[in-house]
């Protein structure tokens, strides 16, 4: 705990100067990545299928998240589509339950349950 | 033992080990694609992780995760365009099912989820969260990790990714190796000699010089869509919009050189470079550039251009050899002068000279007694320093004392500013007494606008009629635009003559302090110069009017404003950022001050007066002239036109990623600035001052969609930094501090000198919208809001509906430097 406490103590040493320093460079990499698109013509309308296997697969999701040992109850399973080439991909990706992801779709599901 | 076991384990990281702190959990780390160098997500000790901190210093934006993270090797991609830049990366989930996908905010992201989509865009959420990536896609590294791993710092890191810059194969033990870390020697109070002076500041302006350079020279864009037009001298005009003038770094200027290229397909590849004739303004964003060749333009192309700043290193050039003259050349400044600027103790000296029976000069106002004795005490003095205060007639007084020295002494005046815009002002003034005025552009330059071009050189040597075969030239070269080789020969040499002709008659020759350095001025020589605006420019900028010959100098400025802007930290930090001027009250010599203000409401002078100028500020302008009886405004108290709106609305990060914004006090500001024009006040004469380049956008933007009145009334409003507005003045100025949060510092309204500019710039009133519980914090500040609590002026609720506020202060921390 002691060690803890030191690495507090040089938190609180942090130049301020270099930070501000870097709050504006990371302001500006954000405002030129978004100048930089600026002219972006329209994409066309996102258009990317859900694979059929993964369609509906929420309720079996959660049905076995809640099987899952305590660790992996503070975890909600999603699934991430990626490209290779042309290929679709998908991998697992474990979300922690307060995300603004988890808590989001949990209500979804919820309110679609209710109809 | 612990030591030993620290750097085995140090020695054998692998690869993919954070290349800050070594740690190297698969799952924790990514890689960066452009320098292949793998990063961490953990902050340590810096206000951002690491991987974010290494993207941001080195400006790299793509990202790899490693093989045997959970999602495996993956490069983080748009996955509908295939855009990598993580700044626009997030996560959208599907509307039923627990899938996600990585889309680019813009465009793709932004497309509206219709109905039959099977994509939730509205619930878009970026990969960078909180200066960190989102957690669940990069781990952060356990506490364990963490405290095991190296301990580095950000500034550290800073250094670590300037080395990298110049050898890729540095680590961060190179950091403690001699000479990597020098600081450069800081400027002094007293020189030995010219050759020390030389030696400390010549590496100061070198340092400044590279800087200036590198930025310059980065700021390639490319994807500039152009749109063609002709002027009226028959030259190129490339209208296009400039996204990077958006970040604030570059600041570009009327007459800058820009170089256009083409890329595309539709043409062969081409470049041409040109000067700017008009920047983003109020009215457009777009930037004029005027080319200089006229062949083979692609006008017939629009997209597909590419432009680049053309570096220039003139001004540098002038200023390196101004230093190296002051030390070599016995004659560019008296032995007193040579002194005194060194620090040496010198027996005061008074200069020989008939005194003026009248101070004030022929068609300019009468001056007031600090005036006078301004004047009166300058004259024979061989070097005096003046501080003119908000409002208190510096340009009038500086005029005054030209028009006296002029008449005084042989030879011609050299007056200079660091500014164009300063020269230009002056050289008005001083024509308006009579003398032969003559001033001195840079030639690219020339083309532009200026209120007195009938003043300028090149001007007057267009309208001479003395020389018949220079004008019969002027006239072809401006029918055919162009001249055969040897009728180009014969114009350029009567032209110098002419030049030299004109600039021999005249009584004063006004320029910039860089301008001072054009061979055609400092060919002469200059028994007396006078420097405007000299707290503004950098020492060795001020040299460059000084040594060439200079027996009576005179300095005009205010110590308590805005300095000379320093881009380079490290030479700023050494004191660069340091005017000659300053430097001069620092070693004792007093100013003389001028102390009576024509501009503010005698309420809006007082803390000013107090604060900055000893409360020596007298009022020139009464409560009366100041106060707009028909103008109906909720000012707290109605003859006291000031007021702190109390506004406790957070700051943010706004959706385009902008920090530092601020809704409610915009929100506000339109509602005050509506409110202002609905009473009658133009629009021209109410100025919007904030520190951040966020906020001014976000402000310009909301009146344009808010505004419930015409929307090009709001156009016509001045929203700008507070560097912007030194100088100037309006009818109304609204402050809008914009910080307004529990953990950060306040930024810029930190430094004393940018809040006095702030303050002064009103002549019929102020509001300041802020948030008291931060802003008191900072000890200038919270003498402020008691100030204004004290009239009765500090003020919450509805603008219609304002009440005196009961909030309490923070207790002010000890010093605010
Ligand atoms: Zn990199
Ligand atoms: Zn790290
Ligand atoms: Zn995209």
């Amino acid at each position: 705990e002691e060690d803890v406490v030191v690495l507090k103590t040089k938190q609180d040493q942090v130049s301020k100067e270099e930070d501000d320093e870097f709050e504006r460079e990371f302001s500006r990499m954000m405002n030129e990545s978004m100048e930089s698109r600026k002219f972006e013509k329209k994409s066309a309308v996102l258009d990317v299928p859900i694979p059929m296997n993964l369609r509906g697969a929420q309720d079996r999701r959660t049905a076995t998240a809640q099987e899952k040992d305590n660790h992996q109850q503070d975890k909600m399973s999603f699934t991430l589509l990626t490209k290779k080439g042309n290929r679709q991909q998908t991998r697992t990706m474990e979300v922690p339950s307060d995300s603004i992801l988890a808590v989001s779709t949990r209500t979804k599901q919820e309110a679609e349950r209710e109809e | 033992d612990a030591v030993a076991a620290e750097t085995t384990e140090e020695r054998d990281l692998p690869e993919h080990a954070c290349n800050y702190c070594g740690i190297h959990a698969p799952a924790s780390v990514v890689k960066c694609v452009a320098c292949s160098r793998w990063f961490c997500n953990s902050r340590g000790n810096t206000s951002g992780s690491h991987i974010i901190n290494h993207l941001v210093r080195a400006k790299h934006k793509e990202v790899m995760l490693h093989p045997e993270s959970p999602l495996g090797e993956t490069v983080l991609e748009c996955y509908n365009c295939g855009c990598r830049n993580v700044f626009l990366l997030g996560f959208i989930p599907a509307k039923s099912d627990t899938v996600v996908v990585l889309l680019c905010r813009q465009p793709c992201a932004a497309v509206p989820s219709s109905k039959d989509m099977n994509w939730d865009t509205s619930q878009w959420m970026p990969l960078i969260d909180d200066r960190c990536f989102l957690t669940w896609l990069v781990k952060i590294p356990s506490e364990q990790e963490q405290l095991r791993a190296r301990q580095i710092t950000s500034q550290q890191i800073n250094k670590l990714e300037e080395l990298w810059k110049e050898n890729s194969e540095a680590t961060l033990e190179d950091l403690e190796k001699p000479g990597v870390d020098d600081e450069p020697h800081p400027v002094l109070l007293r020189y030995e000699d010219a050759y020390q002076y030389q030696n400390i500041l010549g590496p100061l302006v070198k340092m400044e010089a590279d800087y200036d350079k590198k930025l310059k020279e980065s700021q390639t864009c490319d994807d500039i869509i152009v749109r063609w037009d002709v002027g009226l001298n028959q030259k190129n005009i490339a209208w296009f919009y400039f996204p990077k003038l958006e970040m604030g770094e570059v600041k570009l200027a009327v007459g800058d050189e820009l170089r256009l290229r083409y890329r595309g397909e539709l043409h062969e590849p081409w470049e041409a470079v040109g000067h700017v004739i008009k920047i983003p303004n109020n009215v457009s964003d777009e930037v004029a550039l005027e080319l200089r060749r006229t062949d083979k333009v692609p006008v017939e192309c629009t997209h597909n251009f590419s432009v680049d700043f053309v570096w220039k290193s003139t001004s540098f050039d002038r200023m390196q050899l101004a230093m190296k003259t002051f030390a070599v050349d016995e004659t560019s400044v008296s032995g007193y002068i040579y002194h005194r600027l060194l620090g040496h103790d010198v027996e005061p000296q008074v200069l020989k000279t008939q005194m003026p029976k009248r101070f004030s000069a022929p068609n300019l106002p009468e001056l007031n007694h600090s005036q006078v004795y301004a004047v009166k005490s300058v004259l024979q003095k061989p070097l005096s320093l003046i501080q003119g205060p908000p409002g208190t007639g510096k340009t009038v007084t500086s005029a005054s004392i030209v028009y006296h020295l002029a008449k005084m002494n042989p030879g011609q005046v050299l007056v200079c500013a660091p500014s164009n815009v300063a020269v230009d002002q002056l050289a008005e003034k001083i024509h308006q007494t009579g003398l032969k005025v003559v001033r001195l552009t840079a030639k690219s330059r020339e083309e532009l606008d200026s209120p007195v071009s009938f003043l300028t050189l090149h001007e007057q040597v267009r309208n001479n009629d003395t020389n018949v075969e220079l004008q019969k030239l002027i006239q072809l070269k401006r029918e055919q635009g162009e001249l055969s080789a040897s009728d180009e020969k014969k114009y350029k040499s009567l032209k110098r003559a002419c030049e030299r002709e004109i600039l021999q008659n005249a009584d004063v020759i006004c320029c910039t302090c860089v301008g001072a350095g054009d061979p055609r001025v400092a060919k002469l020589r200059f028994r007396t110069v006078l420097i405007d605006e000299a707290t503004q420019a950098s020492e060795p900028e001020c040299m460059i009017p000084l040594i060439l010959g200079s027996k009576q100098a005179v300095l005009v400025g205010d110590h308590q404003q805005l300095g000379p802007v320093i881009m380079n930290k490290k030479a700023a930090r050494a004191g660069l950022c340091q005017s000659l001027f300053e430097r001069l009250v620092i070693l004792g010599i007093r100013p003389i001050r001028l102390q009576v203000q024509y501009r503010m409401h005698p309420c809006l002078s007082e803390f000013p007066s107090n604060m900055f100028y000893e409360g020596t500020l007298q009022n020139g302008i009464t409560t009366q002239e100041r106060l707009r009886k028909n103008v109906d405004f909720p000012w707290p108290v109605p003859e006291t036109p000031m007021m702190f709106y109390v506004n406790l609305g957070n700051e943010e990060i706004s959706t385009s990623g902008t920090s530092y914004l601020n809704r409610t006090e915009a929100s506000n500001c339109e509602k005050i600035v509506t409110r202002f024009m609905k009473a009658g006040i133009l629009p021209s004469q109410i100025g919007v001052v904030t520190p951040y380049e966020g906020q001014r956008s976000y402000i310009v933007q909301y009146m344009q969609f808010n505004g419930s009145l015409r929307k090009d009334l709001y156009k016509e409003i001045e929203v700008a930094s507070v560097d912007a507005f030194q100088g100037r003045e309006k009818d109304y100025i609204i402050l809008s501090c914009v910080r307004s949060n529990e953990h950060q510092g306040i930024g810029f309204l930190s430094d004393p000198r940018r809040l006095n500019v702030a303050l002064t710039r009103a002549k019929y009133g102020v509001v300041i919208l802020g948030n008291p519980k931060i802003l008191s914090k900072h000890p200038l500040w919270h003498h402020l809001l008691v100030h204004y609590k004290e009239k009765g002026c500090l003020v919450d609720g509805a603008l219609n509906n304002l009440r005196v506020s009961m909030i309490q202060f923070s207790r002010p921390r000890k010093s605010y430097r």
